[in-house]
């Protein structure tokens, strides 16, 4: 039988008068395992029919029985009984039962009991019945029986049930006619309840969690489990927002052969709080007139024999406000926009083909208009390795580019570029040489020439353009001087890349913009992403890199800088448009990125960039974690972003009021206070801005059976145009779990997300 | 073991009737007191008896004439004892310090850690009374001893098969 | 400085013949790795016999965060976390793990949705190619402990 992880709390004190099953599992045919008996006296005819008597214990397999008096008969071929009297204990790797009379089979390890008291082996789970019946060595079958995960003598909780049954393949618990009581006062009545025991179904007895919200006020939510099939499940939550109204959350799971899928659906009839809000305009006019509100998530990922993939990954919601106010577990609180997206692809040993289908929803209605979607795509690459030193790759595009703003231009653009690869390597180098050329055809219509912007573009334009590349790297080693068994490598690495000019203002800009570039990015080709706007380039990229490895060649530390200086100015037309204005030559951006396992239990990992456009540190990050175990953890970060830098990456945000640096300072912690009670935190702050950007507090009882997490915090939810500064919003969520009803091992990674800014590991 | 007071040289070989089914009884020398009715037999003493066979050391038989009362002890390090059930195509076997066989009830009784084997089955006790004619086996495991038996459920054929 | 050229190869010598398996032989990930191997003459068999060791790619998981925000709540910069779950077998039962960790990060901008799900997905790329880097140097402190 596979048992479930057991999900007991890690305080051994809840498992003491657990039974233990630590012996291997043995696995045969019931018929063939011995059957050991020891009693004090044996009458038998021999060997049919054998009658125990006195302290009888018989083993057989995994299963131990110990009676006052135990009668084998084994006459009937198939149905071979062994019936047991007198204060009667039976274990196997998944139940001990006690009581008066009981019988086994030995030919299919059934067992029943009546009366009966069990106790799950190796995790908490206990309970009575009426009578027990053991079936296919997974299912136990209890008529009016309960069932509890609390130790002994403690009753915080329990369920009972006129039929309940324990399947433990499934990690499954059904009760008919449930009662679920707490202590004594039965609180929850349904003619059947599914409950989910281990961590293969849902995570999490789906228990009732309560909160408020300052904005919201009450926030109670109930949600039901419904296991319909091995590998479908489903759950719905109604959820009652004080100031709202109610909202029920569906969500399918699916899994099968092909893949895995999650379909969600969230309605919110009438929505009290954002009639009035937009009545009264608290966001300006950025409302949708929509009556209700909703919550549509699609996600599907599908590998079909390693060739054939179907990935979908879908979330639409009804108004620009809706993640503002409510917030969904199936996309970011701080999410800009939602994106629509679908792909079949082919990939084989040669090809990689894919047709995607993508479209935005964005949550201002200035920038509906503005964006462009890719209804289709299609990607064809093209890769031959087998060309000894040479390796050729063809990538080509096929792009429709709509928008629903109608005085923006609409185009399909066809893309092919091929690429010669030759690369040499030995122990201490290698030279990678790329010669190619990239020819892209436009076809652009509902071109406004009547708009500045739009003035130059032509309706079929076609560009060519060359491309080259050299990239060498060295690789230099030494034993470190003064740390013995240590190696130490230094790694210069110079690539030069050539792309000549296009005058490329005739072509509008559909997926081009700056990118963000760490010191990986200084070797791209392209300082643009996407096709439309590719720069003149003369340019070389070096870089060095020294790494720190220990005696057993464990990489302990590594340090990289680089630089990228410009031969040329680098130009996509001669209008220098706004994406051109700061290209310079000479060094023109410096990266570094650090990495450093102090310890074990403790990383630092820290990156800078420079722009001398913008002549200061256009980037900078840094990050500090100290994990000693799974449920200890502190981490210290800063984030700084110049404003300038940031007007470059994040071009036009027209519609946000303020311009901003981010110099974001934060500390994350979790930790044991006890061996029950624990707390988690975190809190961000922006120095610069003088405010809180997000934090929280949680403190988390977990006792043998249940557990309960209460946290509070504070959220940066909006702007205020009007006052000029950002709304918060404060949340208390408390909520419950049993322990040993599904697994309440992740409770810690849920608590650690309760923030917008959620827990990310600096470790390996 | 030392040769007993009457060395004889050769083989003897005695026939008894028990329960009208001859018993041969081989031993290295044999000592037989007339008035107290007792033979007994010394060194690899073999006992056939139809499908019974028991090798001992040293086998006592008293009341030799009286058929009622006959009984037969086989003394050894171990006895071994063997039964041959053609008509229910089973053997037993067992060994024990003594074998006590009464003859007319044609039990057995192994005495003294005692082990009874059919094909895989077997019983291991202080004292195990196999009555054959019943196939009926009592194992008794004395003060604090214990009786312990393995049984191959699949390899329990059916008596009414 | 005691510098001298690296004279251990890349890929150390007892990984010249390795046999390859993934859950997705033609992902980016093992095309990636593949390329590597291909370009240190690594010769792929798939008779995942005794002798040869196997390079095996259990799981990737690539998952993207918030980590800072702007004044008005929404994501300033997201970071995307690359996490591949590997193994080498040796002689058939030595079994040594491999995990590896990228992690970039990048602004988005909700007024320039498709350019930036475009630069998503070169980082994507760009990190797949880093895992597989990480992923052959690993063999090197493999190489060193058997």
């Amino acid at each position: 039988i596979g048992l479930p992880k057991n999900s007991i709390s890690n305080n051994p004190q809840c498992l003491i008068n657990v039974p233990r099953f630590d012996r291997p599992l043995v696995n045969g045919d019931t018929n063939t395992l011995p059957v050991n008996a020891e009693a004090n006296q044996l009458e038998a005819l021999y060997p049919n029919i054998a009658i125990y008597k006195g302290e009888v214990l018989i083993e057989q397999g995994n299963r131990t029985v110990q009676a006052d008096k135990v009668t084998i008969d084994t006459q009937d071929n198939n149905n071979r009984i062994v019936t047991l009297e007198g204060n009667i204990t039976y274990q196997d790797n998944l139940v001990q039962m006690k009581g008066d009379n009981a019988s086994m089979n030995l030919n299919n390890n059934d067992a029943n009991m009546s009366p009966s008291q069990y106790q799950l082996v190796n995790r908490l789970g206990r309970g009575n019945a009426d009578q027990m019946k053991l079936e296919k060595n997974r299912y136990i079958i209890l008529k009016n029986g309960n069932y509890t995960s609390c130790p002994v003598n403690d009753n915080t909780w329990n369920i009972k049930g006129t039929t309940v049954i324990h399947d433990n393949e499934e990690q499954l618990l059904e009760v008919w006619n449930a009662i679920f009581s707490i202590g004594k006062i039965p609180v929850l009545y349904s003619p059947y309840l599914q409950l989910p025991t281990g961590d293969k179904r849902r995570s999490g007895l789906l228990m009732p969690n309560l909160g408020y919200d300052s904005i919201d006020g009450i926030d109670f939510s109930l949600p039901i489990y419904w296991n319909i099939a091995p590998n479908y499940d489903a759950t719905f939550t109604p959820r009652v927002l004080e100031k709202r109204g109610i909202q029920l959350q569906t969500e399918f799971r699916y899994l099968n052969e092909l893949g895995l899928g999650t379909l969600a659906f969230e309605w919110l009839q009438h929505d009290s709080k954002y009639s009035e809000d937009r009545k009264n305009h608290i966001n300006g006019y950025n409302y949708d007139d929509n009556r209700h509100r909703w919550l549509f998530h699609w996600k599907n990922e599908e590998l079909i024999n390693h060739n054939w993939r179907f990935y979908a990954d879908t979330t639409r919601v009804s108004d620009n406000q809706y993640l503002t106010n409510l917030d969904s577990k199936y996309t970011f609180q701080t999410a800009g926009y939602l994106t629509q997206f679908y792909k079949i692809a082919y990939n084989d040993k040669y090809w990689d083909i894919a047709l995607g289908y993508r479209h935005f929803q964005p949550f201002h209605s200035e920038l509906k208009n503005s964006l462009y979607q890719t209804e289709p795509q299609l990607d064809v690459s093209y890769y031959n390795n087998d060309l000894g030193p040479f390796k050729f790759r063809a990538f080509s595009q096929v792009s429709h580019f709509l928008t629903s703003g109608e005085n923006r231009p609409k185009a399909w653009r066809t893309h092919i570029e091929p690429t010669l690869n030759y690369t040499l390597t030995n122990s201490w180098s290698s030279l990678t040489t790329e010669t190619g050329f990239m020819a892209t055809h436009y076809n652009q219509d509902n071109i406004r020439k009547d708009i500045e912007q739009y003035k130059y573009l032509d309706k079929s334009v076609n560009r060519f353009l060359p491309k080259f590349s050299i990239d060498g790297k060295v690789i230099f080693e030494r034993d470190m001087p003064f740390i013995d068994g240590y190696t130490q490598t230094l790694e210069p690495r110079v690539k030069y890349i050539y792309i000549p000019y296009r005058n490329q203002s005739n072509i509008s800009n559909y997926d081009s913009t700056i990118l963000q570039s760490d010191y990986i990015g200084l070797f791209r080709d392209q300082p643009y992403s996407g096709l439309d706007r590719i720069a003149s380039t003369n340019k070389i990229s070096t870089g060095v890199t020294t790494r720190f490895y220990d005696d057993n060649k464990v990489e302990k530390f590594n340090l990289s800088i680089g630089q990228i200086t410009y031969f040329t100015k680098s130009k996509t037309s001669e209008h220098n448009n706004d994406l051109d204005k700061n290209s310079d030559t000479g060094s023109i951006t410096w990266a570094s990125d650090n990495f450093w396992r102090i310890s074990d239990n403790i990383i630092f990992r820290s990156g800078i960039q420079y722009d001398t456009r913008i002549d200061t540190i256009s980037l900078a990050n840094t990050i500090f974690e100290y994990r000693p175990s799974s449920d200890k953890l502190m981490q210290l970060s800063y984030r700084y972003a110049n404003r300038n830098y940031i007007d470059t990456v994040d071009k036009n945000p027209f519609y946000r009021g303020y311009k901003q640096d981010i110099t974001q300072a934060g500390i994350m912690a979790a930790w044991p206070l006890s061996q029950t009670i624990s707390a988690v935190g975190s809190y961000y702050y922006d120095i610069k801005l003088e405010q809180t950007t997000d934090g929280f507090v949680g403190l988390h009882y977990s006792d043998c059976c249940w557990g309960m997490t209460a946290q509070y915090g504070k959220k940066l939810t909006d702007w205020d145009n009007t006052f000029r500064r950002s709304k918060y919003e404060n949340k208390l969520s408390i909520n419950f779990e049993l322990q040993g009803l599904g697994n309440n091992r992740d409770t810690k990674a849920k608590m650690l997300n309760f923030g917008k800014l959620p827990y990310t590991t600096a470790f390996e | 073991n030392e040769p007993s007071k009457q060395p004889t040289d050769t083989k003897e070989e005695h026939k008894i009737f028990a329960d009208n089914k001859p018993i041969t009884i081989d031993a290295n020398n044999q000592h037989i007191d007339i008035e107290k009715n007792i033979i007994t037999f010394i060194g690899n003493v073999i006992i056939v008896q139809d499908g019974l066979t028991i090798n001992a050391d040293k086998v006592v038989i008293t009341d030799m004439q009286d058929t009622e009362k006959q009984k037969i002890t086989a003394y050894g390090n171990p006895v071994n004892y063997k039964q041959i059930l053609p008509e229910k195509n089973k053997i037993v076997t067992g060994h024990s310090a003594q074998v006590i066989y009464n003859v007319k009830q044609n039990n057995v009784v192994l005495q003294g850690n005692a082990e009874l084997f059919q094909q895989d089955n077997h019983i291991i006790s202080n004292q195990i009374t196999y009555d054959v004619k019943k196939q009926q086996i009592l194992a008794q495991s004395g003060k604090n001893g214990r009786v312990k038996s393995t049984i191959i459920p699949n390899q329990v054929k059916g008596t009414n098969k | 400085c005691g510098f001298h050229l690296q004279h251990e190869a890349e890929v150390p010598a007892r990984f010249k013949t390795i046999s390859y398996i993934s859950y997705d032989p033609y992902g980016r990930l093992s095309r990636e790795i593949k390329e590597i191997l291909h370009d240190n003459r690594v010769t792929l068999t798939n008779n995942a016999t005794e002798q040869v060791p196997s390079l095996r790619m259990l799981s990737e998981n690539l998952s993207r965060n918030t980590i800072s925000i702007y004044q008005d709540g929404k994501a300033a910069e997201y970071q995307l976390v690359l996490t591949v779950e590997a193994q080498v077998v040796i002689a058939g039962q030595q079994t040594y793990p491999i995990n590896v960790r990228v992690f970039r990060t990048f602004f988005d901008n909700p007024s320039d949705a498709l350019a930036k799900t475009v630069e998503q997905d070169i980082i994507e790329n760009e990190m797949f190619k880093q895992a597989a880097k990480q992923v052959i140097r690993k063999l090197k402190s493999i190489d060193a402990v058997n």
